[in-house]
């Protein structure tokens, strides 16, 4: 490990409660949009 | 959420370092639901991160940018990552290879490798570090001593999912029993 990420490492700053819902939140809109994006037509082709 | 639990088996291990397994992580980490009531339930609580679990955490986030959240996310300030150096990675390693041979002689040769070194990290522990699991094949009772077992009831318009998470300690009696049962 580099020097320059060892410091990165150590100043890491920890995200309070607020600012880690808003993290969920972003994580959870992602995994929503794909569990409800309709197959592409490519897919459907390659299902048939 | 409705959770089912019992809230003075909480109250008793308010005091314990919980160590979260990869399913916990998964589900709080996409869920703010399930984050508040989590973080609600265990509110006196801190969290550790094992090395393992925070490898299988962050290698399912193949888009760099699912794993800069995902690491910011394993930042939350009750969150600390498990001490780890060379000399309690040899400790972890030598563990390990004794509970593969315990699991193994007790035919459960399949439990995966990653589960065999959180465990072999979690006996160089005494009692107050407990374990937290969806996980029901691959941390049971051989080893562990179940503390209490959460019922989360996910419902969403879609369906409706009953996910059980168990608090676990690592019983020393039993492993050394286990161990010096082998041949």
């Amino acid at each position: 490990m580099s020097e320059k990420t060892r410091q990165k490492n150590k100043t890491t700053k920890k995200k309070s409660y607020s600012e880690v819902l808003k993290i969920i939140e972003t994580i959870q809109k992602k995994l929503e949009s794909v569990e409800t994006t309709p197959p592409s037509n490519e897919r459907l082709l390659r299902s048939r | 959420m409705n959770v089912y639990y019992d809230p003075a088996k909480i109250e008793k291990i308010s005091k314990n370092y919980i160590v979260l397994d990869t399913g916990i992580l998964f589900s709080c980490s996409s869920s703010i639901e399930y984050f508040k009531t989590f973080t609600k339930i265990f509110a006196h609580n801190n969290f550790l991160i094992d090395p393992i679990v925070k490898l299988e955490f962050l290698r399912t986030a193949f888009i760099e940018k699912t794993y800069k959240e995902k690491s910011e996310f394993l930042t939350y300030e009750r969150f600390s990552p498990m001490t780890d150096h060379q000399d309690i990675y040899k400790k972890v390693q030598d563990r390990a290879f004794d509970i593969a041979r315990i699991y193994s002689h007790k035919g459960k040769s399949q439990v995966p490798l990653g589960d065999i070194l959180i465990t072999a990290r979690l006996s160089l522990y005494e009692d107050n570090r407990l374990f937290i699991t969806l996980d029901k094949e691959d941390y049971s009772s051989l080893l562990f001593d179940r503390v209490e077992l959460l019922t989360f009831e996910k419902i969403t318009p879609k369906d409706e999912v009953l996910e059980f998470a168990q608090v676990l300690r690592f019983n020393h009696d039993k492993y050394k029993k286990a161990f010096s049962m082998l041949p």
